[in-house]
């Protein structure tokens, strides 16, 4: 299937609804990948697959800890398992993921469609703030975070056929907002690769650095808009592989601009911005702010309210930007 | 029970399991000690499953026509690794590398070592990645088997309840879980830590066929593995009654020998012993 053929199944589709299209599109392509789901197969938009391959979909009740070692032992078996969590479960079966899936090796991915506080209504124990410092810290784990329906798709297909190991595929519930899915559609259609690991550059800038996936990607490209308005050039990566970082892209960051911004939509401790700092710290260091939840529980309410609450936004990132470049120190936001 | 089982086979069996024990014992004695309770309640089960049981080739472990086994009781660890030392997976020197920097034998099963389907330590684990391998074998339509030995504190875990009914509702009649049912776990007897009875009755209320075994009776654990499955659509399995530390009267039924290290002295009793039971058995 062509990437414009994708493009037009999964046009306006919500993230979750992308990675089912992408999934149904795998089974028929290869009967070794199955799905192991902890009474969540329709809510992660595995029900398609479930309906046309039923001996291949696995619904364990609700036990993520189960659900992620019944996937190891698949992949064990030779199978391509992919094991369907809500976000906040990531926690539960943590120890299953270390244990069996990530120390042995072994080709399973893990999907969550509700990472970060896309369920913001639901109330803390909804939210997940806190999956990517556990999954990077997880040796032999890739993560991978697309930030549209295409790139869902796109990234979807390319991990179950061309990355066999752990893996963590963190899609948005929601739909992606325009501004990511125009970018990405432009830069797929216009023949852009996925590869893992290798960041996109989306926008060229040289005073500045936006970097950013999932659905703090758009907030990025919002953010480049402002700054452009204040004459100030903003770079924004789409950084879709967390882990392994893409540090030559930062490091282009790092000595082609002033600074760096992160997005994130998950604790700043242990997640996208920490990981980039990493690579800063010891290569150059130039100053890195980190838009992100501050290492609290989030109050109720809709992801977008609660983005604008807690500063996940592309005036916040505009003001950090211009911290930087104005040499400002006013400590951590 | 013992007459089922061909007689030389039984006492072949027999055999095996004391030469594990021996070698488990210098294994551990000479590692500075370990899980001796729980190494020595789970040799006769292994000795009788690598020697009699699992249609395995130990100069080929990645044998694709293989029954797999899980040791979800991971502390097992050198119990299992004296069995298939003596099974001809590797040398019997490799033992003598125990718990060194970079060997494959540790407190714990590692991939590492040649024979270890997937590695395991911390408990509640092993039930769950069993029965999603067995689920891959009866997609493929293979024959092969897949046992998975546990621990019975283990059972404390929600987890093993949660493979369990995941194994009922996949009709896994080619998967096989063997309890050590020791009666102890490391701080207590597991019916004052956690009561398991009754036990045989959660197993079939969890849709299992489910029988019981003297875990150190060679030939009623090979009659009892020899049956599998005990029903047609239905996971199987086996409650073996066992007695913590085995074998070493100072060890048996005693909550202290969970694990730790022996004096030279304790070690010589415990090889005295080994040997005149071995004697008295032939």
């Amino acid at each position: 299937m062509t990437v414009g053929t994708l493009a037009e199944r999964v046009r306006n589709r919500a993230g979750r609804d992308a990675f089912g299209e992408a999934l149904q599109l795998i089974g028929r392509e290869n009967d070794a990948v199955v799905v192991v789901g902890a009474d969540d197969i329709s809510s992660l938009r595995g029900n398609a697959f479930a309906a046309e391959f039923p001996d291949r979909a696995f619904n364990v009740g609700i036990a993520e800890a189960n659900a992620s070692g019944v996937a190891a032992g698949l992949a064990l078996g030779g199978k391509i398992p992919l094991v369907l969590l809500y976000g906040f479960t990531v926690l539960r079966a943590a120890e299953q993921i270390r244990d069996d899936v990530c120390y042995p090796n072994l080709n399973v991915k893990v999907v969550t469609t509700s990472s970060g506080l896309v369920m913001g209504e639901g109330g803390v124990t909804h939210h997940c703030t806190e999956d990517l410092a556990v999954t990077r810290s997880l040796a032999n784990m890739t993560i991978v975070q697309p930030a549209s329906a295409l790139e869902t798709a796109i990234v979807t297909k390319a991990v179950v056929e061309r990355l066999k190991g752990p893996t963590f595929l963190r899609i948005a519930r929601c739909r992606y907002e325009d501004r990511a899915e125009q970018a990405l559609q432009d830069y797929y259609l216009g023949g852009g690769a996925f590869e893992v690991g290798k960041a996109v550059t989306l926008r060229e800038g040289d005073d500045i650095t936006l970097i950013a996936s999932g659905l703090m990607l758009s907030i990025a490209l919002h953010a480049a808009d402002l700054l452009a308005e204040s004459g100030v050039s903003a770079r924004v990566m789409n950084m879709h592989t967390i882990k392994p970082l893409d540090s030559a892209a930062v490091i282009d960051g790092v000595t082609q601009t002033r600074g760096i911004v992160t997005l994130e939509d998950h604790n700043v401790l242990g997640g996208i911005g920490e990981a980039v700092c990493g690579v800063v710290s010891e290569t150059r260091p130039i100053p890195v702010r980190r838009i992100g939840v501050r290492d609290t529980y989030c109050a109720i309410g809709p992801m977008d309210e609660l983005f604008e609450k807690y500063g996940l936004t592309a005036e916040a990132t505009v003001e950090a930007a211009k911290e930087i470049l104005a040499g400002g120190s006013r400590g951590s936001r | 029970m013992l007459s089922e089982a061909p007689e030389q086979v039984a006492e072949m069996l027999r055999q095996k399991s004391m030469e594990a024990r021996l070698l488990l014992i210098n294994t551990l004695h000479e590692s500075g000690g370990g899980h001796y309770g729980g190494c020595l309640s789970e040799l006769d089960i292994l000795a009788v499953l690598y020697n009699g049981i699992l249609n395995i080739r130990p100069d080929d472990p990645e044998w694709e026509g293989r029954d797999h086994f899980i040791l979800s009781k991971g502390h097992g660890a050198i119990g299992l690794a004296s069995v298939l030392a003596l099974r001809g997976f590797f040398p019997r020197e490799v033992l003598k590398t125990s718990k060194k920097l970079d060997s494959c034998v540790g407190w714990h099963t590692t991939i590492k070592m040649p024979g270890i389907e997937h590695p395991t330590g911390s408990l509640g684990h092993g039930l769950s990645v069993a029965v999603g391998l067995a689920v891959a074998k009866k997609l493929d339509k293979k024959q092969s088997r897949v046992f998975v030995l546990l621990g019975d504190g283990e059972c404390d875990e929600g987890s093993v309840w949660e493979g369990a009914m995941a194994a009922s509702k996949y009709r896994l009649d080619n998967l096989v879980a063997i309890v050590d049912r020791n009666g102890i776990s490391y701080d207590s007897r597991t019916e004052e830590v956690m009561p398991l009875e009754p036990f045989a009755d959660k197993w079939k209320a969890f849709g299992w066929a489910v029988r019981s075994a003297d875990g150190h009776s060679v030939g009623d654990l090979w009659n009892a593995f020899s049956a599998v499955p005990f029903e047609a659509g239905k996971p199987s399995v086996v409650i073996a009654s066992t007695i913590k530390g085995k074998g070493v009267s100072f060890m048996e039924n005693s909550v202290a020998w969970h694990a730790g290290p022996t004096t030279d002295e304790q070690y010589r009793t415990a090889i005295k012993e080994l040997q005149k039971r071995a004697e008295v058995a032939r």
